[in-house]
C-alpha cells in the first residue's frame, strides 16, 4: 500500500486492470482510444459537410445542419479536449512530476467513465425524431430554446432544434462539463500536492505546466458553461424564459455565458499542445527550451487574458460597440504571449542540434501552422475588419489552422513521442513520415484556400453557396465553386490519410520494435521509469529531482543530456 | 530524401504559395460601394502586410534553423543556452507596440463606423425584419412616418437611394439572423427582443455597377448567422437607385400595393402579440408574414 490511496500491489484480473482501472496510465490510454474512435465520426461528418458544399444537394439540406453541428460538437468535446486533457494529462502528470498516481485515482476513473453516458446521449440524439441538434456547437437561442414556446404564442422555429435532439445535446454537454471539472480538480491537486522531492514548480516540464494552467482554466470556466446549459435546458423543458425575448429574457445572455467558457475552452484546446511542442522541440533540438520562465509566464498570461476576451465573438451581435473596442484591445493583448511563445520555439531551434524524428516533424508543423493561425486571428480581432470577415470562411480557416494545424499536429507528435512509454514499443517511423507528409500537404490545401473564400464573403455554416447545375445560390460566389470542389477533394485525402496513422498506432502497439527506457535520450522524469511503467510507476522508488527539466547539451554532462533525477555528485 | 529536406521543402512551398497568394490580385476584397468601406479595406490590407511580413520572417528563420542546425552526429552538443533576457524583452516590447498600434488604428475606424451615429438631416430610414428565411423591408410613405397607411413594403429586395445616409432598424421575428451586405461592408445580427441598427451611404447604383461588372450583377444580401435549415437560402439583393429611378420605384410600388390586399402585411408589421411586453414592432409567429406573392 502506498499513501493509503487504494492501490495495492497484488496481481489484478484483466477486468480490474483495464476496465475498472484507477491507474492513471490505463485511464490515459482509455481516453486516447476513445478520442481516436470519435475522430472518425467527427471526420466523417466533416467530409459530409464538404460533399454538400462541393455538390449541392448531395447531402439533404435538412441533414446538413445537424451534421455540421455534430462535427463541431464531437471534435471539440469528444476528440480534442479528451485527447489533450484526458489522455495526455492523465498519462503524463504523475510520470512527469514523480508521483505514483493521481491524487484522487477513483475520481479520475469517474471522470473517464462519465464521458460515456455523455457520448451515448449525444449519439442517441442522431436517432430521435427531428434529428440531432442543428444550431451549431454554439447553440444560440432562441433557435434552440423554443421547445415549449408553442404554448406561449411563438412557434418552434423550423429546422430541427425544436426537437428532442437539442435537449439531449444540452444534457450531454452538461455531463461533458462535469467530466472536465472532475478531471481538472484532480490535475490541480496532483500537481500541487504530489510532486517528487526536489520537483519545484519551476523545474516542472512545460507539458505539466500547460496542463496545470489548463486545468485551472477548466475549473473556473466550465461551471459557467454547465450552468448556462442548465438554464437553456430549463427554458426548453420546464418553461423558464432566461433566453426567451418574448418574456423579457435576454438572447445575448447565452452568448455571454457560452463564450465566457468557450473562449477559455479554445485555450484549453491549445495550451497543452503548446506544452507538448515545447517538450518535443527542446528534446530534438538537443537544447534547453529557450526562455523557460517566459514560457510559463506567457501561458499564464494567455490563461488570465483568456477570461476577458470572450466578447470578440460578439462584435456583430448587437452588443454595445464601445464594449467591442474594449474586447478588441484585450484580444490584441492576448496575441502577445502567443507571439512570445513562437519566438521562444524559434530561438530554441536556433543553434540547436536538430534531429528530424517523426514527433519533431509534427512539432515543427505545429509551429508553422500556429503562426498562420495566430496571424489570421489578428484580422478577426480588428473590429472594423471583422465587420467583413465575421462568420465567413475566414474564421473557419483560422480556427482550423489553430485546432487542426496546431493542436492535432501536436497530438500526432505527442502520440509518436510518448508511444514507447505508453506501449513499450516504438512506432513505425516510415509510415509515420508518410502520414506526416500527406497530412501536412493536404491540410494546407484544404484550409488555406478558405481564407480566400472568407475574404470574398462566403458565409460559414451554409449548406452550399452556389449550385452550378440549378444555377441558383449566391451569384457572387459562383466563381468560387471550383475552389469549393478543390477543397473537398483535398479534405477527402486528408481524411483518409488519418487511417494510416491509426493503423500505425494499432500495428505498432502490437508488433512494433521493443522500446528501451529512454529511446529519445530525454531528460524528464517519465523516461526514468520502465517502458511501459509498472503500476505505481517506479516500483516504490520515487526519483529525486536535482535540476530543471531541459538540461540538453549541458557542458557538465558526459552525454548531451542530463536527466532530471541524475545525481552528478554521486557519479 | 531525408526527413529534414522533405520538411524544409514543404515549408518552402508553403512560404512561396502563401506569399504568391497574397501578392496575387485575386486576393482582393469584393467591390466596395460604401463611403466608409475603403477604410475597412485599407485596414484589411494593412494587416495583410503586417501579418504577411511576420509570416515570412518567422518562416525564413524557421527554415534557416532547420537547414543550418541539423544534427551533427553522436557526441556533438548544441549551443547551451537557457534564454536571453534582453532578447526576450526586446521582442516582447516590439510585438506589444505593434499590436497596440494596430488596436489604436482600428479603434478609430470602429468608432467612426459603429459608435458615432450619422447626423445627416435627410437620413433615409428603413425598418428590416427577418424571419426564417426571408428578408422584409418597410419604408416611410409621403408622411415621413412608419406605421401609417402609406408605408411601402418589399421582400428580399432592399431599395435605397444613392448618396444618402441610409439607416436600417433591424428586428427578428423568430431566431437570430445577421444582415450581411457584402459590398456595403455591413454586418449586423438581428436579435429577437431588441432593435439593432446600422447605417451606410452607397456611392454607386446597381445600374452603374452592372455597367462595370456585367448585366446580371447585384449587390447581394446574405444571412451570416445560422438560422435553421434554410439558412443558405436566406438571400436577398440591395437595389441602389439614382434619385430619378428611386422615385420611379416608389411610384410603381405605391401602384402595386393599391391593387392587392395589404392587411396581412400591415397586421404583421403593426401587430403586438400576447405575452410580449415590448409594444414597438413585435410579432407573433402565428400571424401570416408578408410574402412576395401576397404583395404583387
Amino acid at each position: 500500500m502506498s499513501q493509503g490511496n487504494g492501490h495495492d500491489h497484488h496481481e489484478m484480473s484483466f477486468f480490474r486492470k483495464y476496465i475498472w482501472s484507477t491507474d492513471h496510465k490505463t485511464i490515459g490510454i482509455q481516453w486516447l482510444f476513445t478520442a481516436l474512435l470519435f475522430i472518425f465520426l467527427g471526420g466523417g461528418l466533416a467530409l459530409m459537410i464538404r460533399m454538400s458544399l462541393a455538390r449541392p444537394g448531395s447531402v439533404l439540406d435538412s441533414n446538413y445542419y445537424w451534421i455540421m453541428t455534430m462535427h463541431g460538437t464531437i471534435m471539440i468535446f469528444f476528440v480534442i479536449i479528451p485527447i489533450l486533457v484526458g489522455a495526455f494529462a492523465n498519462f503524463l502528470i504523475p510520470l512527469q512530476i514523480g508521483a505514483e498516481d493521481m491524487a484522487f485515482p477513483r475520481l479520475n476513473a469517474l471522470a473517464y467513465w462519465m464521458i460515456w453516458p455523455s457520448a451515448i446521449i449525444m449519439l442517441a440524439s442522431f436517432f430521435v425524431e427531428g434529428g440531432a441538434a442543428s444550431f451549431g456547437w454554439t447553440s444560440y437561442p432562441p433557435g434552440t430554446g423554443t421547445e415549449v414556446m408553442s404554448t406561449s404564442g411563438m412557434t418552434a422555429p423550423s429546422g430541427g432544434s425544436g426537437g428532442l435532439g437539442q435537449t439531449l445535446w444540452l444534457v450531454s454537454v452538461f455531463f461533458v462539463g462535469m467530466t472536465s471539472i472532475v478531471g481538472a480538480v484532480n490535475y490541480v491537486t496532483t500537481v500541487v500536492k504530489l510532486r517528487a522531492p526536489g520537483m519545484t514548480y519551476f523545474r516542472m516540464p512545460l507539458t505539466t505546466w500547460s496542463i496545470f494552467i489548463t486545468a485551472i482554466l477548466a475549473v473556473f470556466g466550465t461551471p459557467v458553461l454547465a450552468s448556462g446549459a442548465l438554464m437553456l435546458l430549463a427554458d426548453r423543458v420546464i418553461g423558464t424564459t432566461f433566453f426567451q425575448p418574448s418574456h423579457d429574457g435576454n438572447v445575448l445572455l447565452w452568448q455571454h455565458l457560452f463564450w465566457f467558457y468557450s473562449h477559455p475552452a479554445v485555450y484549453i484546446m491549445v495550451l497543452p499542445a503548446m506544452g507538448i511542442v515545447s517538450e518535443i522541440i527542446s528534446c530534438f533540438a538537443r537544447k534547453p527550451i529557450f526562455g523557460y520562465k517566459p514560457m510559463v509566464v506567457a501561458m499564464s498570461g494567455i490563461a488570465g487574458l483568456g477570461f476577458i476576451v470572450w466578447g470578440h465573438h460578439m462584435f456583430m451581435s448587437g452588443m454595445n460597440p464601445v464594449l467591442g473596442m474594449t474586447f478588441m484591445i484585450s484580444t490584441m493583448m492576448i496575441a502577445l504571449p502567443s507571439a512570445i511563445k513562437t519566438f521562444n520555439w524559434l530561438a530554441t531551434l536556433w543553434r540547436g542540434n536538430i534531429q528530424f524524428t517523426v514527433p519533431m516533424c509534427h512539432a515543427i508543423a505545429f509551429v508553422s501552422m500556429f503562426i498562420v493561425g495566430g496571424l489570421s486571428g489578428i484580422f478577426m480581432a480588428a473590429t472594423p475588419v471583422d465587420i467583413h470577415i465575421h462568420d465567413t470562411y475566414f474564421i473557419v480557416a483560422h480556427f482550423h489552422y489553430v485546432v487542426f494545424g496546431g493542436t492535432m499536429f501536436a497530438v500526432f507528435g505527442a502520440i509518436c513521442f510518448w508511444f514507447p512509454k505508453m506501449f513499450g514499443r516504438m512506432m513505425n517511423s516510415a509510415w509515420g513520415y508518410i502520414h506526416f507528409v500527406v497530412s501536412f500537404i493536404f491540410f494546407n490545401l484544404t484550409f488555406f484556400p478558405m481564407h480566400m473564400l472568407g475574404q470574398a464573403g462566403h458565409p460559414r455554416r451554409i449548406a452550399w453557396s452556389y449550385d452550378v447545375l440549378k444555377d441558383q445560390g449566391y451569384a457572387f460566389l459562383k466563381e468560387y465553386q471550383g475552389m469549393n470542389e478543390f477543397i473537398t477533394i483535398c479534405a477527402f485525402v486528408l481524411g483518409f490519410a488519418q487511417i494510416i496513422f491509426v493503423l500505425n498506432v494499432i500495428w505498432s502497439s502490437l508488433k512494433g520494435e521493443k522500446a528501451e527506457k529512454n529511446p529519445w535520450k530525454a531528460t524528464t522524469l517519465e523516461w526514468s521509469a520502465a517502458s511501459p511503467p509498472p503500476h505505481l510507476n517506479w516500483d516504490g522508488k520515487i526519483p529525486t529531482v536535482h535540476r530543471g527539466a531541459y538540461e540538453y547539451g549541458s557542458p557538465e554532462g558526459k552525454d548531451d543530456f542530463i536527466p532530471q533525477d541524475a545525481d552528478l555528485t554521486k557519479a | 530524401m531525408s526527413a529534414r529536406n522533405v520538411t524544409v521543402a514543404m515549408l518552402l512551398v508553403l512560404v512561396v504559395l502563401g506569399t504568391w497568394s497574397f501578392l496575387n490580385p485575386a486576393w482582393e476584397l469584393p467591390p466596395n460601394i460604401a463611403t466608409y468601406g475603403h477604410k475597412i479595406d485599407n485596414l484589411y490590407y494593412q494587416i495583410l502586410w503586417i501579418t504577411g511580413i511576420a509570416f515570412l520572417v518567422t518562416h525564413l528563420v524557421l527554415i534557416y534553423s532547420l537547414l543550418r542546425f541539423g544534427h551533427k552526429g553522436e557526441g556533438t552538443k548544441a549551443h547551451y543556452s537557457h534564454g536571453h533576457h534582453h532578447l526576450e524583452t526586446g521582442w516582447t516590447v516590439a510585438t506589444g507596440l505593434m499590436l497596440l498600434w494596430v488596436a489604436v488604428v482600428q479603434a478609430q475606424t470602429w468608432n467612426e463606423i459603429k459608435v458615432q451615429e450619422p447626423t445627416a438631416e435627410d437620413m433615409f430610414e428603413v425598418q428590416v425584419f427577418a424571419k426564417q428565411f426571408e428578408w422584409n423591408f418597410r419604408y416611410k410613405g409621403a408622411d415621413g412616418q412608419f406605421g401609417t397607411s402609406d408605408d411601402l413594403y418589399s421582400t428580399t429586395e432592399l431599395h435605397v437611394p444613392k448618396d444618402r445616409v441610409v439607416r436600417l432598424y433591424l428586428r427578428s421575428l423568430d431566431v437570430l439572423h445577421s444582415l450581411f451586405l457584402i459590398n456595403l461592408r455591413v454586418k449586423q445580427d438581428l436579435v429577437p427582443g431588441t432593435t439593432t441598427r446600422v447605417w451606410f451611404n452607397a456611392m454607386q447604383t446597381t445600374d452603374e455597377a452592372r455597367a462595370k461588372y456585367g448585366e446580371k450583377f447585384d449587390f447581394e444580401i446574405a444571412c451570416a448567422e445560422l438560422c435553421g435549415i434554410g439558412h443558405h437560402a436566406m438571400r436577398g439583393k440591395v437595389k441602389v437607385h439614382s434619385k430619378e429611378s428611386f422615385a420611379a420605384w416608389q411610384k410603381g410600388r405605391i401602384a402595386e400595393q393599391e391593387e392587392v390586399d395589404m392587411s396581412g402585411v400591415t397586421n404583421l408589421w403593426n401587430g403586438k402579440p400576447e405575452g410580449y411586453s415590448v409594444s414597438f414592432w413585435e410579432y407573433a409567429g402565428t400571424i401570416k408574414p408578408p410574402r412576395a406573392e401576397a404583395t404583387h
